[in-house]
């Protein structure tokens, strides 16, 4: 026990930062991944044929391919090009593309739980384009919503441990480096493992509070 | 139609997939006016009501408000600017119109208050505290002022049918376009949304009602129509549909739904048919 306190004195510092990193990576990619998954799933019922077909392509090709491919399209595939991204952008970058189709599809069957009487009362009453989906739409779409975001958002957390693939110093990678020093894998893994819960049972806690909050009123 | 119509819709057809909903119908209505429209089930009642402001676009035909041509069809519907077309026309018309639904469809994620006055404060550009003080007045006149943070969800189907009128009159509409409003409510609720209706005509509101309650019907209509397959079969005042039917598919009609109706002179020697109940 004393052996694992004094490991814990030692690892500690470089632990914390590497969780501070993991909120970032989830912060972050999460917001681009609900951006996108908006963005998509109001395109897939746009009245445009190209809107919808742009959107939907999106969605199959990005469900259809590994994240870590893409992750290495954006962080190794990207500079061919000459555009330079750091290990965090560029993780972002893919777990907030790759995230962002699957939340698509969480959006679009939100839009379209909504009752047609909804945007005819709606239309009726004069509301129309941003409006419309602004005020009427969209707050009900959403809280149907809610459930499958928590979950992609409980999700997030664990995956942005594939950042360390790219260098990010993120939780796992921080684990990972300090095992390679000290070989006390069993005591860091656990660690890192507690740390990981630490930022996802709040999180489930917090969404379940807001599904309740959004559930305010309904029957 | 009459030169003093308020809304008026012309020769419109209105087909869905497989079968047609309006065919060339023709209507109007005065200000002031209430107008009543009733018919079988399917024969285009809740479709007529739902072109004149355009949640329904139909296929040909003309709408009008006051002396303005606000959609003509099949013309407007054409080529790119098609959707724009309809856009601004139903813009025109929910200006001046509000629907009251057979399903009240309010909006479940606000309060009774919010419902009220999301409307003129959003789409009207009303102040927020006016809006919502307009709103508070409406609800005392259909008498829920004690429901104003209520959900929809906590409120009757009554309640929340009227809580749709005050809604739809919190825009203040030149004309209100009911469809079936009670006929989802249980029958102890009818008598409170229809009184609300009603005392609203006495103010002398323009109205077009869907409704199958024909007493009702009688009471407030300054005109009647009948609509069967697609098309206004007869229209006339309350007393001249009601009790002197000139169509057999009107006097039909009314026999099915218990109105009691002398049988058509044409077919007098039939008369026993009033007594049957065909339902
Ligand atoms: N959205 C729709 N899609 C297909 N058919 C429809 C639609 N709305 C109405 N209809 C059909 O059009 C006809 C007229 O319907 P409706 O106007 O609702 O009649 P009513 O209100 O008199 O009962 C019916 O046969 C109905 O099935
Ligand atoms: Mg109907």
């Amino acid at each position: 026990m004393s052996n694992y306190l004094d490991l814990m004195a030692e690892a500690w510092p470089a632990l914390l930062e590497g969780l501070k990193i993991t909120i970032i990576l989830t912060i972050l990619s999460l917001a681009l991944g609900l951006i996108i998954g908006l963005v998509m799933a109001l395109m897939r019922l746009s009245r445009r044929n190209l809107l919808r077909a742009i959107a939907h392509v999106y969605v199959d090709v990005v469900r259809g391919t590994p994240v870590l491919v893409q992750l290495f399209l954006v962080y190794y595939g990207l500079p061919q090009f000459g555009i330079r991204v750091t290990p965090i952008l560029a993780a972002v970058l893919a777990l907030g593309a790759n995230y962002g189709a699957y939340l698509a599809e969480v959006f679009r069957a939100g839009l379209l739980s909504i009752d047609r009487g909804q945007w005819e009362a709606a239309e009726s009453l004069g509301f129309q384009g941003r409006q419309l989906y602004r005020k009427i739409i969209l707050p009900q779409a959403i809280r149907v919503s809610l459930p499958g975001i928590g979950n992609y958002a409980n999700s997030m957390v664990k995956d942005t441990s594939l950042a360390s693939v790219v260098t990010v110093m993120e939780l796992l990678r921080s684990g990972q480096i300090i095992v390679s020093a000290t070989f006390q894998s069993f005591e860091i893994y656990l660690t890192v493992g507690a740390m990981y819960l630490a930022i996802s049972l709040p999180l489930a806690w917090y969404t379940r509070r807001l599904e309740e909050r959004s559930n305010r009123g309904y029957a | 139609m009459p030169e003093t119509s308020i809304l008026s819709a012309t020769d419109i057809v209105k087909d869905f997939k497989t079968q047609r909903a309006l065919d060339v119908c023709s209507f109007g209505v005065r200000e002031g006016e209430v107008v009543v429209i009733i018919g079988p089930s399917g024969s285009g009642k809740s479709t007529l009501l739902r072109c004149l402001n355009l949640i329904e676009v139909p296929d040909e035909g003309m709408l009008r408000l006051a002396d303005e041509d606000v959609l003509s069809m099949p013309r407007d519907g054409l080529g790119r600017k098609r959707h724009s077309n309809i856009v601004r026309a139903r813009t025109t018309l929910t200006g001046s119109t509000s629907m009251v639904f057979q399903k009240f469809n309010l909006f479940p994620h606000m309060t009774v208050l919010d419902n009220i006055a999301a409307a003129p404060h959003f789409v009207g550009s009303v102040p927020k505290e006016l809006a919502r003080k307009t709103a508070i007045d409406l609800l005392e006149r259909v008498g829920l002022a004690d429901r104003q943070s209520a959900f929809p969800a906590q409120l009757s189907g009554g309640q929340q049918q009227r809580v749709a009128i005050a809604r739809a009159l919190a825009k203040k509409p030149r004309i209100m376009l009911y469809d079936e409003p009670t006929s989802a409510l249980d029958p102890e609720l009818v008598g409170d949304v229809l009184g609300v209706i009603r005392d609203l005509a006495a103010s002398g509101m323009t109205k077009v009602i869907v409704t199958h309650e024909m007493d009702f019907a009688q009471q407030v209509a300054d005109r009647v129509l009948f609509m069967d397959k697609g098309r206004i079969i007869e229209e006339g005042t309350p007393e001249q549909i009601f009790a002197h039917p000139v169509h057999e598919r009107t006097a039909d009609f009314l026999r099915r739904v218990r109105v009691q109706v002398p049988p058509p002179i044409s077919t007098a020697d039939t008369d026993l048919r009033g007594t049957h109940d065909i339902n």
